[in-house]
């Protein structure tokens, strides 16, 4: 064995663990540190992870922290919505402008008119108007009417703050257009919403109903703008007298 | 570890006990004075501590404890007062007998076996690169891929190194009996 064989057996040996070498170096090898060395690394030991928040690093605060937040999250958004106030559970509280709203006779109902026969608010209508005002009925749409339109001084009528179950009195007092189409309304507000104009056996209901409520300006006025809308549209025997008189006008 | 960096300081004391020996004989042999080796093991084990929440297992612990002990050794060797480690040069030849055995206590001395002092001895005088890869192996029980990885060479000069150490230690106990 030449000497280069030899020390790579003797490296083998070696690496095994098994060697002379090792076995007379493990001999004596037994040296530890003291046991103030190890009370002080010990000691250590703690402060440092005392110094760190032991909640913050826990194994528990590791994997759970993402899903608690996520969960926390969740909860409170619950929370908000559930106890945001819903304007359709709770009429009471008013949102002027919302849809679930009547339909504003003085704004919607009121702009075809305008639009279409501008001309025709002469002021015989106005006087006609003036008086259709009148009625305890139609005083309180008037009120409901004011909260979303200005009325015609200009200013915004100052509005009762509503009691508990009064706006749902009032509701039902003043039903919505689409609920009841054929409801009149006093004055300027005796044009129908654009959906009830369009459709005519709805609108006609309007002008007969105009009628039984003593306002027949009103249903003049929507009749004729009917009649220019359909003219061939056969009226019902109840509004033939308002028709044959809207005739005789006729130069 | 990775139980100690989650907050459990028992872990560490169990890994503590485990490496503490071998670690500081370590030390112990690359210093010329057992408190000067007292106070690398005390900061190689700070600097485990305080690597605590950075540690992240890429390698095996062991090699990872020996890689920290190693660079405390060369800054040891580096600092101002450099005669408090074993000698650094690399001329080859078995340097004289250290301080710490001079100093040892003579019940201890005489109870040990009288090869197994020399051996140590002749440890002492070996070039630093040759003896810390006989270290590594002998307390830390690494391989030789480990040793390469820790001491930041090659495979080949690892094992160079380590035929080279082994070869003048033999030669050396033969020629002195």
């Amino acid at each position: 064995m030449n000497p280069e064989e030899r020390d790579e057996e003797m490296l083998r040996e070696f690496l095994e663990g098994d060697s002379a070498l090792s076995r007379l170096y493990r001999r004596d090898a037994h040296e530890e540190p003291n046991a103030g060395l190890d009370a002080t690394i010990l000691a250590e030991a703690r402060r440092n992870l005392a110094r760190t928040s032991h909640v913050a690093h826990s194994p528990f605060a590791r994997h759970w922290v993402v899903p608690t937040s996520l969960a926390a999250v969740l909860v409170l958004s619950v929370s908000v919505v559930l106890l945001t106030p819903d304007p359709v559970r709770h009429p009471g509280v008013e949102f002027d402008g919302v849809a679930e709203s009547p339909a504003p006779a003085g704004s919607l109902a009121d702009a075809p008119e305008t639009a279409a026969s501008g001309e025709e608010l002469s002021a015989p209508a106005r006087q006609q108007r003036a008086d259709e005002a009148v009625g305890k009925s139609s005083e309180k749409r008037e009120r409901k009417a004011a909260r979303f339109k200005s009325v015609p001084g200009g200013e915004q009528q100052p509005r009762p703050a509503p009691a508990i179950g009064a706006g749902v009195a009032e509701e039902a007092a003043a039903p919505s257009v689409s609920r009841t189409p054929a409801e009149p309304l006093p004055g300027r507000q005796a044009m129908p919403a654009d959906t009830v104009q369009a459709d005519p056996a709805a609108w006609l209901r309007f002008i007969e109903s105009l009628l039984k409520e003593q306002n027949p300006q009103a249903a003049r006025s929507n009749l004729r703008a009917f009649r220019t809308r359909y003219p061939d549209f056969s009226l019902p025997a109840a509004l033939m007298p308002l028709a044959a008189s809207l005739d005789a006008e006729r130069p | 570890m990775l139980q100690y960096r989650d907050g459990d300081a028992t872990a560490f004391d169990l890994l503590y006990a485990r490496h503490k020996g071998a670690l500081f004989r370590y030390c112990l042999r690359h210093c010329r004075e057992r408190s000067t080796a007292e106070e690398t093991f005390q900061d190689v084990w700070m600097r485990v501590i305080g690597a605590r929440r950075r540690y992240e297992p890429r390698a095996k612990f062991t090699t990872w404890l020996y890689r920290i002990a190693r660079n405390r050794v060369i800054d040891g060797y580096r600092s101002d007062n450099p005669g408090r480690f074993q000698p650094l040069d690399d001329d080859g030849e078995i340097g004289a007998l250290p301080a710490a055995d001079r100093n040892d206590e003579p019940d201890r001395r005489l109870a040990s076996d009288q090869q197994a002092v020399r051996l140590r001895t002749l440890l002492a005088g070996l070039p630093a690169e040759q003896r810390d890869v006989f270290l590594l192996h002998e307390e830390a029980g690494l391989g030789l891929d480990a040793i390469a990885e820790v001491s930041g060479v090659g495979r080949e000069t690892a094992k160079s190194r380590l035929r080279y150490a082994l070869s003048k230690l033999r030669a050396a106990l033969k020629e002195r009996p």
